[in-house]
């Protein structure tokens, strides 16, 4: 029997087949299998408004589905379903590889030895195409973004061609003197890497003598500017006792509540090497982060490395999409190249992909996007 | 009555709680899974009358008295459902008593 896969933005993937419907409502994991008969046939229609009601009595969430069967439009599973979701949401773009810090954990494993970085030509297409698909946030990352000679082009430029919202992922050390002044103009978001309030704890998983003060300084400078700041603090054994000082630290830089994120060290990249049992938020405090396997809205994401290589996030190296110096992003990311699904297989091997993918909406793609699970 | 005599009396697993619409259609639930099952009308009616204690001779017996059909049809029509529940594991058997 061939089952046909579905997916239902922003939250359900479904499997069909004469008369038998398999739904998984992907924030929540729940599963329901409805079975009726060729002439009552869930999904196209033809079940009578009094066995849906019947239904959804036994089984709540079957009234959410009907809900959603009812306002939208199946869309089958293909490459580019599942990868845009509800919407293309956020964009990674990593213009560079090096780093000037190298940090025990990273995930690009970036360092200022590697050289590989985008040029300016791919980094306009690469924002043309996220203008063309509607991407709400671009994030330029890397290694570090600020060294990179074409990151405040690359805002001035994502400014120009009105990219709703770009972010600065960066520890940083760079932001100073006229690269800081043209940044400050263009308002740009900042994410910054903070790992502890305690220098020398900080300054050992940079591995970067000082880092740890250059660091706070750009921080606080970004919000006594009034940029928008947000702070992600990657836990590990390292500053696993740190977090709730560290927390108070940066609330003494006027950075909000929640704009202080605690994120478990995933398993890729150096992390890979590194011990990722560690979840450290500051007890009792309620943050993104860790917490990000939370429900919400599937919305879609990319990354594009400093290779030119494109995954769909930036923890998703095991799924390569392809590369930008092949084909344009945008054609990479609109594939109709059909997923062909294991259906039993998704929620037993997302939970597998748990170590090195942080949030679900990951956990999911890349089951879908790769159904034998290799972590 | 069928040719072979059946004494054989299904079960509902006790898993399972059903309600039936106002279409006589039969929706089945079981809770381990979980599970639904829409079962058109006639199916429905073979639904309602496992009840532990009606013997498979007993049910195929009731439909031929209510529908113009041939023993035998409803004896392998019936056979082929219950055969279905208990690929599903939503029945069991126990001999008659």
């Amino acid at each position: 029997m061939n089952a046909t896969g579905y997916f239902l933005p922003d939250d359900w993937i479904l499997w069909h087949s004469e008369g038998l419907l398999e739904a998984i409502k992907l924030s929540s994991g729940d599963h329901i299998r409805i079975e009726g008969t060729p002439e009552r046939d869930v999904l196209n229609g033809e079940l009578r408004a009094s066995t849906w009601d019947s239904l959804a009595r036994f089984e709540p969430l079957l009234g959410q589905l009907r809900e959603q069967l009812e306002g939208q439009t199946l869309q089958p599973l293909t490459r580019e379903t599942v990868l845009r979701g509800s919407g293309w949401k956020q964009l990674f773009v990593e213009l560079t590889a090096k780093c000037n810090e190298q940090c025990v954990h990273c995930y690009a494993e970036s360092s200022p030895a590697r050289t590989e970085a985008l040029g300016w030509p791919e980094i306009v297409k690469v924002l043309k195409d996220a203008k063309a698909l509607d991407f709400g946030l671009v994030q330029l990352t890397g290694g570090d973004p600020l060294i990179s000679p074409h990151c405040v082009r690359a805002v001035e430029f994502a400014r120009e061609i009105e990219i709703p919202r770009i972010e600065i992922y960066t520890n940083g050390l760079a932001l100073r003197g006229s690269t800081y002044d043209r940044l400050r103009d263009l308002s740009p978001s900042f994410a910054f890497s903070f790992y502890s309030y305690n220098p020398e704890t900080h300054d050992a998983i940079t591995r970067t003598p000082g880092s740890h003060a250059r660091t706070t300084r750009a921080i606080r400078r970004a919000v006594d500017d009034g940029l928008n700041v947000r702070v992600g603090v990657v836990s590990m054994e390292q500053n696993q006792h740190d977090a709730s000082k560290t927390y108070e630290y940066l609330l003494g830089l006027g950075v909000t509540g929640d704009s202080v994120a605690f994120a478990q060290m995933r398993d890729v990249g150096r992390g890979d090497a590194t011990s990722s049992e560690v979840d450290a938020r500051p007890a009792g405090l309620q943050t993104g982060g860790v917490e990000s396997t939370r429900p919400r809205n599937f919305g879609g994401s990319a990354a594009v490395s400093y290779d030119g290589k494109v995954y769909p996030c930036i923890f998703s190296r095991h799924l390569l999409l392809g590369s930008i110096y092949d084909t344009s992003l945008e054609t990479i990311l609109t594939s109709a190249e059909p997923i062909a699904l294991q259906k039993n297989h998704l929620l037993t091997a997302r939970a597998q992909w748990g170590e090195k993918l942080s949030c679900w909406e990951c956990q999911t793609r890349s089951v879908l996007l790769d159904g034998n699970c290799n972590a | 009555m069928p040719e072979v005599s059946d004494r054989r009396v299904p079960r509902r697993k006790d898993t399972l709680t059903h309600e039936v619409t106002d279409t006589d259609e039969v929706v089945i639930y079981d809770s381990n899974g979980p599970q639904l099952l829409v079962l058109n009308d006639m199916a429905a009616g073979i639904w309602l009358m496992i009840d532990g204690k009606r013997t498979i001779d007993d049910i195929t017996g009731e439909i031929v008295n209510h529908v113009e059909a041939e023993c035998a049809t409803v004896t392998r029509d019936v056979l082929a459902f219950l055969g279905q529940l208990e690929q599903r594991k939503l029945i069991a058997w126990q001999e008659a008593t």
